[in-house]
């Protein structure tokens, strides 16, 4: 098989070279093994950086008792919780300490990062998701067409209590079946 | 083979051609250089193999993920589950153990037609942790043609346990294999089966 040189960061090549090492592979091979996986990825236009996190927090959230739970029957369960605004009271609470044990779980997440890439977890079935920052503020949209009341309102006091964890007050709130519409601002800012 | 330092920052290792030439139009595509390319991958590569994982598990688990999320699984806190058991599991334990063996058994026919049948014996471990609840450890062994199953979460109950023991049967029978043994005990279900497609 014809070969090629290839230039990459020191840093990161000396790094590899223990890592092969390490598992008994010669830095050839390994480091052919990891680009193909990126280019697997890439024909799926997936970026490794996705996955990583992604890996990431799902392992982390599994920990902390996430569930997968088939979708109508999380709708039906959660529909026979939510009954009164303690329940959603009690989902803030969770949120926000979910986002505290996150935050000390994955210090390599800035905040926001962490934010995204939990909403975009939890909420995978949303067609949009949107959290964009300005300034001291953050603004999260959240569609959902399949969300049923119940999931809707817990998630979004799920998100309020996350971003409480890491300073941000909820400042306008629209929530009902299937959207949720957020403004939150840093209390840091205030 | 890694070469001496080229530059002050910067190494030159071997690659296959045929990749770099796919790399190469890809970070070309994307207005990088092709270093630039691949310090990203190997940066990200790097966190995952300090997880003690390969980048290929991940990426496998990641697929397995979209897959199963894409089958109807929404990730929700356990809570939730807690609250309802407590709620209908002593007055409608069977019809629940019903919804859960129902649920199993349409999941793995449809995993059956996302990812085939090939080398799914293999790939039961990876399915079974990515969409059993609080999985800390799953073992899957091959004996001849029986296959030893055993799912260890000891922080459920042993309602919770039964529920997901009914769901792993489901979906086991659903892609064909035959129970020879089960035990079920709280938080842990141990089976073996027979067959497979």
């Amino acid at each position: 098989m014809p070969r090629k040189l290839l230039a990459a960061r020191a840093d990161l090549v000396d790094e590899l070279s223990r890592m092969a090492k390490a598992r008994n592979q010669t830095v050839y091979g390994f480091l052919n093994n990891i680009l193909e996986q990126a280019l697997r990825l890439h024909k799926m236009d997936i970026k490794i950086e996705d996955v990583a996190n992604s890996y990431m927090v799902i392992k982390n959230l599994k920990n902390l008792g996430f569930i997968p739970l088939p979708e109508d029957f999380a709708y039906r369960a959660l529909d026979g919780i939510i009954k009164s605004k303690s329940i959603a009271d009690s989902f803030f609470k969770l949120g926000e300490w979910y986002g505290r044990v996150l935050a000390a779980q994955l210090p390599d997440f800035k905040p926001m990062e962490l934010l995204r890439t939990v909403i975009s977890e939890i909420a995978w079935t949303a067609s949009e998701v949107s959290i964009v920052e300005n300034g001291g503020e953050i603004t999260v949209r959240c569609i959902g067409p399949r969300f049923s009341e119940s999931y809707t309102l817990v998630l979004a006091s799920m998100i309020e209590g996350f971003a409480f964890s890491i300073g941000f007050k909820t400042t306008k709130r629209y929530v009902t079946r299937g959207v949720i519409f957020l403004n939150l601002k840093s209390e840091i800012n205030q | 083979m890694v070469l001496p330092k080229q530059s002050k920052d910067k190494k030159l290792v071997w690659v296959r051609a045929d990749i770099l030439s796919h790399i190469s139009r890809i970070a070309n595509r994307e207005g990088k250089t092709i270093t630039t390319y691949v310090n990203e991958v190997l940066e990200q590569s790097i966190r995952v193999y300090d997880m003690k994982l390969t980048l290929t598990e991940v990426i496998d688990l990641y697929m397995l993920t979209r897959i199963s999320r894409e089958g109807g699984n929404l990730t929700i806190p356990r809570d939730v589950v807690k609250y309802l058991i407590s709620k209908v599991y002593n007055s409608n334990r069977e019809e629940l153990m019903q919804i859960f063996y129902d649920t199993g058994a349409w999941f793995g026919k449809y995993i059956l037609a996302r990812i085939g049948s090939e080398n799914l014996v293999e790939r039961l471990r990876q399915i079974l942790y990515v969409n059993i609840w609080d999985l800390n450890e799953v073992y899957v062994d091959k004996n001849g043609n029986t296959i030893s199953i055993r799912c260890v979460a000891p922080q459920l109950s042993m309602e919770e346990t039964e529920l997901l023991a009914s769901y792993v049967d489901g979906m086991l029978g659903s892609i064909g294999f035959k129970p020879v043994e089960r035990e079920v005990i709280r938080g842990i279900i141990m089976v073996k089966v027979e067959g497979g497609v």
